[in-house]
């Protein structure tokens, strides 16, 4: 018909009538198959009678309107059509497809557990990606932000010092605007009970470079930053937790650290700074002009420092404008700029970098437990249309074309893999909310993870694949049957050695994979049992620990610290469930290092800065050893005698002593740190400080009542559950000032468990995602099995029938899947030793070569697989020699 | 389509098929239904085995400057249906009223 329809075309230059282009336009929904000679039925009675009319010069406007009339009708003709679609080839293949999955439930649900596990897996590992290092943080053009680092021997990314920030500043030439914020603490008094708030304090170009504007009010000027005015804008948190949300809170006073700010502004809910970078990012809830921090020494290096490229300039532009610079300022003042060199990081490679390498791993886990399904579903796939080889043999001697047949087996797969990818989506969304409750602290932007639309794109776009990869084996494989022969053999054994070889081969892909996901779950596994038998250096258990801020200037009085310190620690230690009390500065397993540079009497000046002692800095109260557990080994701790007027003393750790004072008693011995002397006079043993992975870092410990700080931890050695004793402690506190907030109340016990949180929640799921791996992988080994041993009845039946023991038949069995196995074994040591020295960092005091884990691992997975071959050898043993003649 | 069972307008295209109008034009000419009925009418009888449809020949369309048109023919099914139909609806015993049909040239 089309090629009759083509002879007209020449006519076409006829039909310029509306109602001819509406019979073109409804054409577009007739099924494909009868589309031509629909639209040549409308057209030749259109033309006929157009022409009729013509011929009785009656075609005017009215008979016009009369044909378009009537070929409206054409558009209810075409709906009426469009059940005959079903007929069409696809629906025919999805149809015949939906009916073979459901005559196989077992299979379809076989398949579709795995596909779920594979594409869900994979899913929920794409949307950590997507919300964490693809989505675009909340500012202007964030791609166009760099933070500025400095790089020291110790750190790659040290925050700025004042001096520091203002000498990039003075120097710029490729950024638009330069920003910078510290953190500041605040308690925040005037309502029901005093709160603690972290906040930062910021320069005024902070806010108009990052591009995001205020929801109320606005943000500070560069006026008020020079002239320390008391202005603060709030977080959106802040403001609606605290404040109700209320609008009337522009230009009202709040006290903070007993001081009046105005409140300036409110910033929109998505806003922070410093940006969501770390894996525990502190929130902050408001901002302050800098120039207000006063108190803070001025060669700390605490300011998070940003920029905003200028139009046109690149990444490397910027880097190496920077660098230049820095070599100019060690050129001028070479003392003070030893070993330090400038660090600039685009903002987009900044956030998550910490958890870049762990997400890799997983989402080479995730790949291979989507492999492993494949396989197992291919796999499945191979038996099923084994099975159906004579339904195709049937259709090809009717007439069916070998793409045909592919095609309608492609069907089927993709829609099983779409079912599963369907299923999958489920699970993801179980998984992120898993992820939401264990990955708290360790994933940044959690709150950015969801399932929107490029997740589902990806999954769609996944499963479609999967469908393809795992669909077109089996396909190709059916599709080249030899017909004559299947048909001949009545589709009994139908499978020929090649799809064993297939499915062998399948078998031992999936061994292999699964062995390295085991791998690397058993390494993460001897890391975390390591790393739990690692000594802190003092009893974690019945400890309390929290932070108290006393404000200034009502404590700038070092005295009233001191009176403050004694007077809390006699309440406290009153309590009933308190054994001891003391003030720690920077408590072990919390935040902050304190590392300070020290001089020790009587040694030559280290030539170069990188040369120093360095050593972290923490002020205690002389009960602190006791109530830690930390057992002094030399000399003695701090008491009473030390007030602010005698003579400044100091306690090292062992670690201290040993490194610089390897071969003498440093009793006595004076160090020099901020320009004051102090004389030792103890030494405490190790304690670690910032993980029990971290390396031992010297410490120096100073006495309270010598210059105790204003921000400061307490710890509580208690005599029964910790927290129980929080709500007694906390009316203690405020008894003795009734502003005073306590806040991140934890027992030790929880803070240690959050500095190896990260490593517990790798752990969990890549042991989940090996475990799958591993359960799928016994599945895929079993169903081959089972369906290779069914295959051999017949010749089992003989063998036995001739006198095979019944050992014999198991050897037969095992020794053949065994074997397979044992080539998936050798791949998989081979691939996990390859592959696992990628996640060295991740380890702790295991070489990803351990040669004890691959062993028990491969040890292990064999087990396993011998356990899969035995039931169908078994099953095999079984066979009645009769009964599997009778069947030939 | 049910046996048995046929719409009076279904009865009334099958009526103007055995009285020699077997294009569809020409059905709602002499019927008066819309093409929105007719068109529908055919395919389910078609489709129930009650009419057939054939192209004319090519000779005929290339002489009028044309695509070939379609007609339809009733089955003998269809001539089993029409007669129920009659019984049923008696106004289909009065002759279609209208100008000679078009000569259906094959």
């Amino acid at each position: 018909m089309e090629n009759e329809s083509a002879k007209f075309l020449m006519l076409k230059s006829k039909f310029s009538q509306p109602y001819f282009w509406l019979i073109t336009a409804v054409s577009v929904i007739v099924p494909k198959r009868l589309r031509a000679a629909w639209k040549q039925e409308w057209e030749a009675e259109l033309c006929h009678h157009e022409s009729r009319l013509t011929r009785w010069r009656k075609l005017d406007w009215l008979t016009r309107i009369d044909l378009l009339r009537r070929s409206l009708g054409s558009l209810k003709d075409a709906l009426i059509l469009q059940p005959l679609r079903w007929e069409d080839d696809m629906w025919q293949d999805l149809r015949f497809g939906i009916r073979m999955l459901l005559k196989k439930p077992g299979f379809t649900a076989a398949a579709l557990i795995a596909l779920a596990l594979g594409i869900g897996a994979n899913t929920a590992i794409f949307s950590v990606i997507n919300g964490v290092f693809l989505n675009p943080l909340a500012y202007h053009e964030p791609e166009r932000l760099m933070m500025i680092w400095e790089k020291l021997t110790r750190a790659d990314q040290v925050e700025l010092s004042p001096q520091d920030y203002e000498e990039y500043v003075k120097r710029n030439q490729v950024f638009a605007h330069i920003g910078a914020a510290e953190g500041a603490n605040f308690n925040l008094t005037g309502g029901s009970e005093p709160v603690h708030v972290d906040g930062q304090a910021a320069t005024a170009s902070l806010f108009p470079l990052l591009g995001v504007n205020p929801l109320l009010g606005r943000t500070f000027t560069k006026e008020e930053d020079d002239a320390d005015a008391p202005v603060v804008v709030l977080s959106h948190r802040l403001w609606q937790s605290h404040f109700a949300g209320n609008p009337a809170i522009l230009n009202q006073t709040i006290r903070l650290n007993d001081k009046n700010y105005t409140v300036i502004g409110v910033m929109p809910p998505e806003f922070q700074y410093p940006p969501p970078v770390r894996q525990t990012p502190t929130v902050s809830d408001l901002w302050v002009p800098r120039a207000l921090m006063t108190e803070k020494a001025r060669n700390s290096h605490n300011l998070k420092t940003i920029g905003r490229l200028k139009d046109g300039v690149t990444y490397e532009q910027a880097r190496a404008a920077l660098e230049l610079s820095m070599k100019q300022r060690q050129q001028e003042n070479p003392k003070d700029h030893d070993g330090i060199s400038t660090n600039p990081i685009p903002l987009p490679v900044q956030v998550g970098s910490q958890i870049r390498l762990a997400v890799q791993v997983f989402a080479a886990a995730v790949m291979f437990v989507l492999l492993i399904a494949c396989a197992n579903v291919a796999n499945l796939l191979l038996s099923f249309a084994a099975a159906r080889q004579k339904e195709f043999a049937l259709r090809s001697a009717l007439g069916a074309g070998r793409f045909r047949i592919v095609r309608q087996l492609l069907t089927e797969s993709v829609l099983l893999a779409l079912l599963g990818g369907g299923l999958g989506l489920l699970l993801a969304n179980g998984m992120l909310k898993a992820f939401r409750i264990f990955g708290a602290g360790q994933i940044p932007r959690l709150d950015q993870i969801s399932l929107d639309g490029r997740v589902l794109m990806f999954s769609a776009a996944l499963s479609l694949l999967t469908g393809i990869v795992f669909g077109l084996a089996p396909a190709w494989h059916a599709a080249r049957t030899d017909l004559n022969q299947t048909l001949k053999e009545g589709g009994r054994r139908a499978s020929g050695s090649g799809s064993q070889r297939l499915r062998n081969s399948l078998i031992v892909a999936e061994v292999a994979l699964s062995l390295i996901l085991l791998v690397g779950a058993g390494l993460l596994m001897k890391s975390f049992w390591r790393m739990q038998q690692v000594d802190p250096g003092f009893n974690p258990d019945n400890l309390l620990t929290f932070e108290i801020q006393l404000p200034y200037p009502k404590y700038e009085d070092a005295q009233r610290r001191e009176n403050f310190a004694q007077a809390t620690m006699d309440r406290l230690s009153a309590l009933p469930g308190v054994e001891a009390t003391a003030f720690i500065s920077h408590v072990p397993f919390g935040s902050g290092q304190g590392l300070n540079g020290y001089k020790i009497e009587g040694r030559p000046e280290p030539q170069r800065s990188s040369d120093a002692i360095l050593a972290g800095r923490r002020i205690i109260t002389g009960e602190y050893f006791r109530a830690m557990g930390i057992p002094l080994l030399e000399g003695r701790t701090f008491n009473a005698a030390d007030g602010d007027a005698a003579p400044r003393v100091a306690v090292i750790s062992q670690t201290f002593a040993t490194r610089f004072f390897p071969n003498e008693n440093p009793i006595g011995r004076r160090l020099q740190t901020n320009n004051e002397w102090f004389t030792i006079v103890g030494v405490a043993g190790e304690v670690r400080h910032i993980g029990l992975d971290a390396e031992l870092i010297p410490q120096v410990y100073f006495n309270f009542a010598q210059g105790g700080q204003f921000r400061t931890r307490l710890v509580l050695r208690t005599k029964n559950d910790p927290l129980s004793n929080v709500n007694a402690v906390r009316q203690q506190i405020q008894a003795v000032d009734r502003d005073l907030p306590i806040y991140e109340v934890f027992s030790m016990n929880e803070l240690i468990a959050k500095t190896i949180a990260s490593r517990r929640f790798n752990l969990l799921l890549l042991g989940v995602f090996a475990i799958v791996a591993l359960l799928l992988a016994a599945v895929g080994i079993y169903g081959v099995m089972s369906y290779a041993t069914a295959q051999r009845t017949n010749e089992i039946g003989i063998r036995m029938a001739l006198g095979a023991s019944r050992s014999a038949v198991y050897q037969l069995i095992l020794g053949q899947g065994m074997r397979v196995v044992a080539i998936g074994l050798l791949t998989g040591l081979i691939g996990a030793f390859a592959l696992t020295r990628w996640m060295e960092t991740l380890l702790f005091e295991v070489r990803a070569t351990d040669p004890m884990t691959y062993v028990v691992i491969a040890f292990v997975l064999a087990g396993i697989a011998l356990v899969a071959c035995f039931v169908p050898a078994r099953r095999a043993t079984k066979t009645d020699p009769m009964i599997a003649l009778r069947y030939e | 389509m049910g046996k048995g069972y046929l719409s009076f307008s279904v009865a009334v295209i099958l009526q103007a098929l055995a009285n020699g109008y077997q294009y569809g034009f020409d059905i709602m000419d002499i019927t008066g239904l819309p093409s929105g009925t007719v068109y529908p009418a055919l395919r389910r009888l078609e489709a129930s085995g009650f009419v057939k449809s054939k192209w004319e020949k090519q000779t005929i369309a290339q002489e009028e400057q044309r695509p070939p048109r379609k007609y339809y023919e009733l089955t003998k099914l269809g001539h089993e249906a029409l007669a129920e139909a009659v019984r049923r609806y008696r106004v289909l015993e009065q002759p279609m009223v209208a100008s000679e049909p078009e000569p259906k040239r094959t």
